[in-house]
């Protein structure tokens, strides 16, 4: 699925438990919002009623959390039942989950799991996607997801390994610019690589995160990772590692990356993810505001180069 | 024959949920990774990380017991002072054992207590009440938390042909132990063993309240809720408890009916079309 011009654009934030009263109270300016089906998918009463003035409120888009696109197990055909039926009355323009495994042996694990960058996962990864779109009846779009180790023989880089998903399944880009970049200062790559490598004519969407810094244990003397300070020079970053928490403002290098990356691909919505240590909202929308900001000014750039080359990038 | 992909999703699998996974792949990774039959190329992949596995382990592990603890926060207070590390035992075995099952992260408290209540029962280390506390709790958390109601159907008056409307959230559950009884902060306090049936809602301010049945009563409400009318509701509780439905059960009925009504529990009647 490479990119078309929707009507949803902009800068939109993810609807959360935590504040959604308020935010249905104050119909903040949003270009949309962000739902994870599974906080909806089989309850009734208040969920309904809040997902139904939402709808009324800003266009909505949905994450999902649980699909497992990359694992061993069969697709769930009821939850894929249930996921069609939720996005038809949502009306999302399409349904992004995870370019990972969270199922294994009828188990689900809650958490995402990294696949190996190897050819046979392309191929067998991206036929998933396809039969999960074909289920759903709507567009898909996978998330490149922080990962921590390799689970498996490395043939191809991350990027690599997310464009060839995506390309062998013709479906969407979600680019978690903070995954992109915690990735790459875990693992020591060049994440503007990244990017010149992903698809970016498929990005769809993109998120945007807070994350946390940990000692390992072989730097801190014990048998644990132990939260830390982000190192003041990021050169000296022995012994730590960057953990994707959803629990602080978006750092200043992903802001920037995130700057970066729209001037390339032109108005692509942003989605402002926090699930942990929840500010109040109006602290939140601030944070939405100082995106949206770099959001119109990467993209006004986008536009004067198009319009100078007399192209439409990419 | 399993491809690499099932071994490796298998091992990992194995060292977030197994128990004492981490002692084995933190005491010999290159042992662990080869009794799950992960091929040499992707262990090397894995043992160039080694310390990694076991922060999966923390992340995943972390995210289902943080749901458990917090809808079993009383219960876990009870088994400390009791039995010291046993919530976490039951855990890591129910990890271990069965899993998740559930693609929806609210429901794994339940998964788990259906798991761990027929142990909990079966161990003469545990009080044996607390089970039935943990089941309360559980019940008060997810009525506490559960979604605010629509608007109810059109009501009518109270009459015996008419099903009754009553307000949501509610449960209705049936315990051995009178653990409705004990104070939360109470946490030496005992409960008394008698069977007890409780009705659980959901006040105006949104504060989840207990209240304790007679066997009757209880036996007429479950047929209620499942939507009979009013009458019938009374004749076949009746039935079932060998009582006459006699003028004190008439009397009775209508004390409980006004009492649920002053508490915002019964609407009122179901329109018949």
């Amino acid at each position: 699925m490479k990119r078309s011009r929707t009507a949803i654009t902009g800068v939109g934030l993810g609807l959360r438990w935590e504040f959604i009263d308020e935010i249905l109270e104050q119909k903040p300016a949003l270009a949309f919002v962000e739902i994870s089906p599974e906080n909806y998918m089989g309850r009734g009463g208040y969920y309904d009623e809040s997902l139904e003035r939402a709808k009324d409120i800003w266009p909505i888009v949905t994450h999902g959390l649980t699909m497992s696109v990359g694992g061993v197990d069969p697709l769930r055909e009821d939850y894929l039942a249930g996921l069609r039926r939720f996005l038809e009355r949502t009306g999302s323009p399409w349904h992004s989950d995870h370019l990972c495994f969270s199922t294994f042996g009828g188990m689900v694990l809650h958490d995402l799991l990294p696949l190996a960058f190897k050819r046979s996962e392309v191929v067998r990864v991206a036929d998933r996607i396809k039969r999960a779109q074909d289920a759903i009846g709507r567009p898909m779009a996978v998330e490149n997801v922080s990962f921590y180790l390799h689970p498996g023989k490395r043939e191809m880089t991350e990027a690599e390994f997310v464009a060839s998903v995506c390309e062998a399944a013709d479906c969407g880009l979600m680019l978690d610019v903070n995954n992109a970049w915690v990735n790459a200062t875990n693992f020591g790559y060049d994440v503007d690589a990244f990017m010149r490598t992903i698809p970016l004519d498929r990005v769809v969407q993109m998120h945007v995160a807070g994350h946390d810094w940990f000692s390992e244990p072989w730097a801190n003397g014990t048998k644990d990772f132990l939260l830390s300070e982000r190192p003041t020079d990021l050169a000296k970053r022995d012994g730590m590692l960057i953990v994707d928490s959803h629990g602080h403002d978006v750092a200043s290098e992903v802001l920037a990356l995130l700057e970066r990356t729209l001037e390339k691909t032109g108005p692509v919505p942003v989605l402002l993810e926090r699930d942990q240590s929840i500010p109040p909202l109006d602290e939140l929308l601030a944070e939405v505001r100082r995106v949206e900001a770099i959001w119109k000014r990467a993209t006004a750039r986008h536009e004067a180069t198009s319009s100078a080359n007399g192209t439409e990038a990419p | 024959m399993s491809t690499a992909a099932e071994r490796l999703q298998a091992m990992m699998a194995k060292a977030c949920f197994g128990k004492d996974a981490d002692g084995a792949f933190e005491s010999d990774l290159a042992g662990f990774l080869a009794s799950h039959g992960v091929a040499k190329e992707d262990a090397d992949a894995l043992l160039a990380s080694p310390r990694r596995l076991a922060l999966y382990r923390r992340l995943v592990r972390h995210n289902v017991t943080a749901v458990i603890e917090t809808m079993l926060e009383h219960t876990r207070a009870r088994l400390e002072a009791r039995l010291p590390g046993e919530l976490d035992r039951a855990i890591a075995a129910f990890l271990d054992e069965v899993g998740p099952r559930t693609p929806h992260m609210r429901d794994v408290p339940a998964e788990f207590l259906a798991h761990v209540a027929p142990r909990w029962r079966a161990d003469a280390r545990l009080p044996r009440w607390i089970a039935d506390y943990a089941e309360l709790e559980l019940v008060d958390f997810t009525i506490g938390v559960a979604p605010r109601p629509l608007p109810p159907p059109p009501l009518a008056e109270v009459t015996a042909d008419r099903p009754l409307v009553f307000a949501e959230p509610k449960r209705l559950i049936h315990l051995a132990w009178a653990v409705n009884e004990v104070p939360r902060d109470d946490e030496a306090a005992e409960p008394a063993e008698r069977p007890v049936s409780i009705l659980v809602y959901r006040d105006a301010e949104h504060r989840s309240r207990f209240l304790e049945l007679t066997p009757l009563a209880a036996a007429i409400l479950v047929r209620l809720f499942a939507g009979d009318a009013l009458g019938e509701a009374m004749v076949a509780a009746c039935t079932a408890q060998a009582h006459p439905l006699d003028d004190a059960v008439l009397g009775g009925a209508a004390r409980l009916l006004a009492d649920l009504g002053e508490r915002g529990v019964l609407l009122g009647a179901r329109e018949l079309l």
